[in-house]
């Protein structure tokens, strides 16, 4: 058998997540010292300002929920010894699925309207996924390559759905019409856009650690992950093994996009999903695939983001320089896993 | 005098530090040229390493090598080759997409102009090479079409291309059948005369003494001795081999047999090139250890799938207490009613990666009752069995740290740990020492007093001796039953057997 990639080794563990986190401020602070003719002040807007602020720093929290839903759908589809690279499209489908079945029933009351857009998206994200995950199971497919296709395939036909027959012909944004007001995120801490999403988050992460490390199908579910074959002999039903944890994968996401789309804007723009799958990958590595780290992961990431808003904001410089930082933590983390990888082929 | 020996060892030693198993041990071996020297030996008795370091793919830790009276050095196996000398591996080195001519020229292809590959000299060569020594090979034949004897010979055209002076076989008859093999010895007969030399690897004592001008015997990494076929036979040369020699031990099994277990009826399993399994037919009752001996490629491995439920035979039926083994829900089958020892522990029976925790509640009631309630208890019961396996490690250290022996320990700790009706053990006791041995021989033993049945698959014959009640032995996937042990089944004869010796 091929030697598989350790799904949970975490980058978190000990020191190992440090030098991708510092070389991620490390290149932020060298991008801002080219760029900035007051370094000192552009520092200050990227690195501390976001705390200085009660409304920036709730903004901050409330930006790394989707992601961090996004991230555990990876997190767990890892543990099952895969790769869910379809997290874009499945996020896509989830956000404008919630927004189409509000717009069609225009008149229940908020909570309940709310509920049903997160279950079409979950649903939308399932059903986005399902094809790799029939696939995989009957015919041993590549999850990795048929949930990139599919997404992308998805992707371009939202794109075009949402410019053509679903548009809002009144707006100058590309998008569908706006839902009823009843259905947007309820925001705890206005002006700021906190809203209850990242206690949604930080529960699904609760929840999925205490399968992972506590059940009888977490377990079966790791030791699948790490040697199909073992698991298969023991008796695990490893079929299911080769479903579940993909279809909930893009449930995930496909929450994480209804989230998008009934928070700040309240319907489905195009694009609107702006790398946010990817991004729930790099929150996964960097987190280790362990849910308990997954949360924090993603308020880094979020930092960055708001840093770099902010630096934008209050110090001219491009907010290229986010983008930068996190493209360095994945590349660090992706080098972490692939190099634990190649030390298991070796030995 | 001889001439000048072609190849020739002096004192190797080669150990591995990984498992602390010493494969060589002091190894001196001449090899003539023009002859067929044969190594023969038990499965573990180095065989197989030495052909590595003649060819360069391994390197051994003292001692020296000499080809023509000159000492040389083989980093890797291209060294072994620009000295003559071509290894004809167990598994085949073989490119499986590419033709006959292609795979024989991989590596040190003919160019035109330097760039371009010269196909047409390419075929000639290879057709060139295959009519000198009347090979029926049709170099733009593609190796996946080719029938097992046509790639054997493949396989050593393609070994001749890199060193024709010596020819290294390891076991090149593992996957042949007896007429096939037949001819490849007249083959290997035709090389000789024409020159090369050949050190011929085996077990199999039949054709190592219809074939071999001079055979050496290898027992756990030493030479026990270097003869003449004629000076020896079937008999003399098996027990030679053998680590040894111990008869059935007088105390007499439990011969309380009860219902059947594992029965096996006319089941046959046919694999595109390994060994066949053929018909066969036997019971394995509660109460009862049976054990099936073989040595490597002769079926064992098929058998234990077959009996473990992982493939299902193509013709017959392997029922598992009355029911088909096939109808048997694989969860319910592996968390009560089967216990598993397999061959392939790390890859099957144990979960790398996982802590030893993980591992040792991987099945049966412990899994079942996995919940946050239940784990204390659970742990608590894993750390008594870890206790009782001997091995001292925290149970969540991941299970790689340990060495094979301590791996094989947690696996018996799980799988023997509790009783099962039906009881699958495929070389339970490797890379234990011998009191740990001793221990699962013994959980064997009272596992079958309890009412188990339980099947036994081994390729040592002291392992069958010290354990089973009723012995088989397997060869070219064909079972002999030699029934209840007695004072006429000895080693000698399992061993005979074993290697195609008449009984």
């Amino acid at each position: 058998m091929t030697p598989r990639p350790d799904p949970r080794k975490p980058a978190f563990s000990g020191l190992g997540a440090l030098p991708a986190l510092a070389a991620a401020l490390a290149a932020a602070a060298i991008y801002i010292l080219a760029a900035s003719e007051d370094p000192a002040s552009a520092f200050r807007a990227f690195f501390l300002s976001p705390f200085t602020r009660p409304v920036v720093l709730a903004n901050l929290v409330e930006l790394a929920a989707a992601p961090c839903l996004c991230a555990l759908g990876t997190a767990l589809v890892f543990r099952s010894g895969d790769f869910n690279l379809g997290g874009e499209g499945q996020a896509y489908a989830g956000g404008t699925a919630a927004v189409l079945i509000l717009l069609a029933v225009p008149s229940l009351p908020g909570p309940a309207g709310l509920a049903g857009g997160f279950l079409a998206g979950a649903a939308a994200g399932a059903a986005t996924s399902l094809p790799s995950a029939l696939s995989r199971r009957t015919r041993g497919a590549d999850v990795l390559l048929s949930t990139f296709l599919v997404s992308q395939a998805v992707v371009l036909a939202l794109d075009w759905a949402i410019a053509g027959p679903l548009r809002d012909p009144s707006s100058n944004l590309i998008a569908t019409p706006v839902v009823s007001d009843a259905y947007r995120l309820p925001r705890l801490f206005p002006p700021s856009g906190l809203s209850f999403a990242p206690l949604l988050a930080a529960a699904a992460a609760f929840c999925l650690d205490r399968f992972l490390r506590t059940s009888r199908r977490g377990l079966e579910l790791n030791l699948y992950g790490r040697n199909p074959a073992f698991a298969a002999s023991v008796g695990f039903r490893v079929r299911a093994y080769a479903f579940w944890p993909l279809l909930v994968s893009g449930a995930l996401n496909g929450a994480a996009g209804a989230l998008l789309a009934l928070g700040s804007n309240g319907r489905a723009v195009r694009g609107m999903t702006g790398g946010i799958g990817w991004n729930g990958i790099s929150i996964a590595l960097l987190a280790g695939n362990d849910p308990r780290w997954v949360l924090p992961a993603a308020l880094f990431f979020a930092w960055l983001e708001v840093g770099s808003r902010q630096v934008s904001i209050l110090a001219g410089i491009s907010a290229d320089v986010g983008t930068v930082a996190k493209a360095l933590v994945l590349l660090l983390a992706t080098a972490r896993f692939l190099g634990s990888r190649r030390r298991e082929a070796r030995k | 005098m001889d001439p000048q020996p072609l190849l020739e060892v002096r004192r190797l030693v080669k150990t591995f530090p990984s498992t602390g198993t010493v494969a060589l041990d002091g190894v001196s071996l001449v090899l003539k040229a023009g002859e067929i020297h044969a190594v023969v030996g038990e499965n573990g008795a180095g065989k197989s390493t030495l052909a590595r370091i003649l060819s360069g793919l391994d390197r051994p830790d003292s001692g020296s090598l000499r080809v023509r009276g000159r000492e040389v050095r083989f980093r890797r196996p291209r060294d072994a080759e620009r000295h003559g000398i071509g290894l004809v591996p167990q598994q085949s080195l073989l490119a499986q997409h590419l033709t006959v001519a292609e795979n024989l020229i991989l590596g040190r292809e003919p160019r035109v102009l330097g760039i371009f590959l010269d196909r047409r000299r390419s075929y000639y060569e290879t057709a060139l090479a295959s009519a000198n020594f009347s090979f029926p090979l049709d170099p733009g034949a593609v190796i996946s079409r080719l029938s097992p004897p046509e790639r054997r010979e493949a396989e050593i055209l393609r070994a001749l291309a890199r060193g024709r002076d010596v020819l290294i076989l390891d076991e090149p008859t593992s996957i042949l059948t007896e007429s096939e093999a037949e001819s490849l010895f007249a083959l290997l007969k035709r090389l000789r005369d024409a020159g090369t030399s050949i050190l011929l690897i085996s077990h199999r004592v039949r054709e190592v003494l219809s074939s071999a001008d001079r055979i050496t015997i290898l027992r756990n990494g030493s030479v026990v001795d270097t003869l003449r076929p004629a000076d020896t036979d079937e008999c003399d040369l098996a027990l030679r081999m053998a680590s040894s020699s111990s008869c059935f031990t007088a105390d007499g099994p439990a011969v309380t047999r009860g219902q059947a277990v594992f029965r096996f009826r006319g089941a046959s399993l046919r694999d595109s090139d390994r060994v066949t399994l053929r018909d066969l037919d036997f019971e394995v009752r509660r109460g009862e250890v049976y054990g099936v001996a073989a040595l490597a490629g002769n079926g064992l491995g098929a058998l234990e799938d077959l009996a473990g439920g992982e493939r299902t035979c193509d013709q017959g039926v392997v029922e598992l207490l009355g029911r088909d083994l096939s109808a048997w829900p694989r969860d319910e089958l592996r968390s009560s009613i089967l216990s598993y020892l397999p061959t392939d522990r790390d890859g099957r029976g144990l979960c790398l990666g996982a802590t030893i925790l993980e591992n040792l509640v991987a099945r049966g009631a412990s899994l079942r009752d996995w919940s946050r309630s239940g784990r204390a208890a659970q742990r608590a019961e894993a750390a008594r069995l870890l206790e009782a396996a001997g091995v001292r490690a925290r149970l969540d250290a991941s299970v790689d740290v340990l060495s094979g022996g301590n791996r094989q320990r947690v696996l018996s700790a799980r799988e023997l740990g509790s009783f099962a009706p039906a009881v699958l053990a495929a070389n339970p006791t490797q890379g234990l020492d011998p009191r740990a041995q001793e221990e699962t021989w013994n959980r064997l033993r009272s596992l079958a007093r309890e009412g188990a049945g339980i099947l036994l698959l081994t390729s040592s014959v002291d392992e069958l001796f010290a354990v089973a009640d009723r012995v088989a032995v397997l060869y070219r996937g064909r079972l002999t039953e030699l029934g209840v042990r007695s004072g006429e089944v000895t080693a000698d004869r399992v061993t005979r057997l074993l290697t195609g010796a008449a009984a």
